[in-house]
């Protein structure tokens, strides 16, 4: 519970006046929730996505298209969009959980692309490469509520990560979530033990997706305008990439990831097409040297380093 | 009968791994399956378990037919099962690997843990009182909280028990729970088990131990090249010829009586090939290997034999640099070898045949005869084979393949067929063929009979003893301990890690004492009877 009491100090930061600062959390905050449906399903269940970018699009996409096209209701909207990908998810996991390992990636990777060329190509109903503008802002009319600024919409987004986080931490302290971690250890094992290893597998997998595209709607609404590229294979990559720097189990390490990723994505544009090398060795050094994330590490390292600098007083005996 | 197992058949390709297997156990029963490696214990725990659908016969649980039933499927009518390979999850504490087992029972679902409803509360508070009750029962209680990968062999050996009691199953079948353990590990693990039957379970175990089976077991069922060969109590399986000519096999008529004994006055002035000088090997905690001492003289075929886990693996580790040797020496030629890698090795004129052959199945039988020269071929023939000056650099693949080719013609008519598409027996002769091209000086060959139709296994080990007539070095390692002791001129028993009888092979033939590495020394049937049990069940 300290990690959700932690993140009500988040609460301040529209008041700080910094646009941004808003701007940036607000990024940080939609990210962390594909990238913890990602920690879900790899980290805690050692089953590989390079496809959840496709998810976070058809959440975008869908519930864009449900407000733009049918003129509902935004909030119907994302509802309807997050039940939909769930629900497909299920029969994709079907299809897919009878892969492991490097096949499981591949499968995942092409069901990404897939997705991608749906988005360019149908055109009627996503406006092909040039995108699907005039999204509407969100707003409760009821209340009197408008989600129209970064000011005011960072506390739906607020609320999106908090929602997630509980209940990603819920989960995975409860004993159901010590058979997750057990089917990334051993099938063979959760299976003599009476679990049906597939069923939870896609359980797992329709969590994952539902998180994602409930986030890609949040964001359709809040950005106002989509297009296929930000929903592409990168952003598959980049939450893994992300995952890998929080440690793989860590909701905490996993939001620290999804702030210095986002953070770091910045400069790195400058690279052009070569930021994808920095993101590469990240993920090098980082899995290599420090498998409990970057947070974990560093802190290791620091206390590695100041009891280094203390030995050689210590050795003068 | 509770469990009735009739006529299981259980084909994998061409291979035959069980064949018309019936058999019952009744509720409380103490059942121990032993036999050979390869005879098939561990695909019968996975036909019954519900890892493989057998491929004949029925297998019905409690009057219901479970056969093909998936093992999530066995395991709430109350079957559940360990595993070799231990399969712990490794990430997780002692208390919570024994929590995991009970959560499919507690039927938390996945939906209400998002919310973490007063249900999941409750069931956790359940699973916690679980664990702590069968970790007592283990004896790991102390472990509580350790992360179970540190705990040793023996304890994860009982960690995986309580784990599987935890799923709520009544009977366990334990596929080798006492393997890789030291004597007072396993004297607790039959204390485990001698204390899971008082409480009404009933259990199914895989062994290779005898001493340890004779202990507990009230009933013993021996497989063989996949079928039951003996049912019976372990006084009368002691002394059943089948099941003593099934673990040391059964020698090839043959090769009887047509020894050749080399000249021992000849070989007393050389220096040995191979000596090895008190070897000891250890894994984390586990002593695999104790003060061995083996000498090869040139020209000498030596068997080295034992049950299963006798250490016999990790001496030929030990030989090609890949076990780590707590203390001794290994001298190859002189040089001394202990840290040697792999590499170094085969440079120095030692072939090893590994267990299980190891072919490239995806290459045909003359490529993977071209894969043993490799190391010794030049840059040229590697890169560029269709250089003309390719094969003067690289010497004499072609010439040697057609030497191969006649000592096994067997490969010649095979040449172009893929490895993997060889039967047990062809593929031997291949891995031997792969071996011989390195042109060694020493061949070092482990379990060729294993998984080798019998009459193929004769005609491998008259090849062995053509090649050692043309002065091959050989260090067979076998469990076929009769037929590798026929063709051999000295042998030595390995048993539990340590050289129990060493000597001439004709002595060791006749010898009481290679049965008893075997087939181990039961206790009077008596004394244990009343110790184990209070109450029988035959």
């Amino acid at each position: 519970m300290k990690t959700p009491l932690a993140l009500v100090c988040l609460l301040i930061v529209p008041f700080l006046g910094s646009d941004y600062l808003t701007n940036l959390l607000i990024v940080v905050m939609l990210h962390a929730l594909p990238a913890i449906g990602v920690s879900l399903l790899m980290g805690y269940t050692g089953q590989i996505s390079l496809g959840h970018a496709a998810f976070y699009g058809l959440g975008a996409y869908g519930a864009a298209a449900f407000s733009v096209h049918g003129g509902g209701d935004p909030w119907i909207g994302i509802a309807l969009a997050t039940f939909l990908v769930g629900v497909m998810s299920s029969y994709l996991g079907w299809v897919i959980f009878r892969l492991r390992g490097h096949y499981l990636a591949v499968a995942t990777l092409g069901f990404g692309f897939i997705v991608n060329i749906a988005f360019v190509e149908l055109r009627d109903w996503t406006g092909g490469p040039n995108g699907l503008p005039g999204i509407p802002p969100l707003d409760i009319p009821i209340l009197d509520l408008s989600f129209h600024t970064d000011g005011t919409f960072f506390y739906v987004a607020w609320v999106a990560m908090i929602l997630a986080v509980v209940m990603a931490q819920n989960l995975v302290n409860a004993p159901v979530g010590l058979v997750m971690r057990g089917i990334a250890e051993s099938e063979r094992a959760v299976s003599s033990l009476g679990n049906d290893v597939t069923s939870l597998k896609r359980k797992i997998l329709v969590i994952s997706a539902a998180v994602s595209a409930a986030s890609g709607g949040l964001y359709a609404h809040y950005i106002g305008y989509i297009s296929p590229q930000p929903f592409a294979i990168d952003f598959s990559i980049k939450l893994v990439v992300i995952i890998a720097i929080g440690g793989f189990r860590s909701i905490p390490g996993i939001l620290f990831a999804t702030l210095f990723v986002t953070v770091i994505t910045e400069p790195l544009q400058e690279l052009g097409y070569y930021d994808v090398v920095v993101y590469g060795l990240f993920l090098v050094v980082i899995i290599a040297y420090m498998p409990q994330g970057l947070l974990q590490g560093a802190y290791g390292l620091g206390r590695r380093m100041l009891s280094g600098a203390r030995a050689p007083a210590g050795a003068g005996r | 009968m509770t469990l009735t197992v009739s006529g299981i058949g259980m084909k994998f390709g061409g291979l035959e791994a069980l064949r018309d297997i019936t058999f019952g156990v009744d509720d409380g029963e103490l059942v121990a399956v032993i036999g050979p490696n390869g005879a098939g214990k561990s695909t019968l725990i996975n036909v019954i378990c519900g890892n493989y659908a057998p491929t004949a016969g029925a297998i019905e649980f409690r009057h219901r037919r479970i056969d093909a039933l998936p093992p999530h499927i066995m395991n709430p009518l109350g079957i559940v099962r360990t595993f070799q390979t231990i399969e712990l999850f490794r990430e997780l504490t002692v208390h919570e690997n024994v929590m995991a087992g009970g959560v499919a029972g507690a039927k938390v679902g996945v939906a209400p843990s998002l919310f973490r409803w007063p249900s999941v509360s409750r069931s956790e508070k359940a699973l916690t009182r679980m664990a702590d009750e069968y970790l007592d029962l283990v004896g790991l209680d102390r472990r509580r909280d350790d992360p179970a990968s540190v705990l040793s062999a023996g304890q994860q050996r009982l960690l995986i028990i309580a784990r599987a009691l935890a799923s709520g199953a009544d009977w366990l079948f334990l596929d080798e729970p006492g393997a890789g353990l030291n004597p007072v590990a396993k004297e607790r693990l039959a204390e485990v088990i001698a204390r899971l039957r008082d409480h009404g379970k009933t259990i199914v175990f895989v062994e290779h131990d005898m001493g340890f089976i004779g202990r507990i077991a009230e009933r013993i069922i021996v497989i063989d090249r996949g079928r039951v060969i003996a049912d019976d109590v372990p006084e009368k399986i002691r002394s059943d010829e089948r099941v003593i000519s099934a673990y040391l096999g059964v020698g090839s008529a043959s090769t009887r009586g047509g020894r050749k004994t080399a000249a021992p006055s000849k070989r007393k002035e050389t220096a040995p090939l191979l000596d090895i000088r008190d070897l000891t090997v250890r894994y984390g905690g586990i002593t695999a290997l104790q003060d061995t001492s083996l000498t090869l003289m040139p020209g000498e075929l030596v068997a080295v034999v034992g049950a299963n886990g006798a250490g016999k693996s990790t001496l030929l580790k030990a030989i090609m640099g890949e076990a780590p040797v707590a203390s001794g020496k290994i001298f190859l030629d002189g040089q001394d070898a202990t840290h040697w890698t792999p590499r170094q090795f085969v440079a120095a004129g030692l072939s090893m045949c590994p267990e299980g052959r190891q072919l490239f199945g995806s290459l045909s039988v003359i490529d993977n005869l071209k894969l043993g020269r490799y190391t010794q071929v030049g840059a040229l023939e590697r890169w560029l084979p269709w250089s003309p000056r390719a094969g003067h650099e690289g010497g004499d693949t072609d010439r040697l393949i057609e030497e191969v080719f006649d000592v096994f013609p067997l490969l010649r008519e095979r040449r172009d067929q893929l490895a993997g598409t060889l039967s047990g027996g062809e593929g031997q002769v291949l891995a031997i063929g792969r071996a011989l091209m390195n042109t060694p000086d020493l061949l070092v060959l482990d379990e060729p009979s294993l998984g080798v139709a019998p009459r193929m296994i004769a005609e491998i080990f008259e090849r062995l003893t053509a090649l050692r007539e043309r002065g091959m070095t050989i260090l067979l390692v076998e469990q076929n301990a009769r037929a590798a002791l026929e063709i051999a001129d000295r042998g030595y028993v390995l048993d539990s890690g340590r050289v129990m009888v060493e000597g001439s092979a004709v002595e060791l033939l006749e010898s009481e004492s290679m049965a008893e590495a075997y087939l181990g020394a039961f206790p009077v049937s008596g004394e244990t009877g009343a110790a184990r049990t209070g109450g029988t069940h035959a």
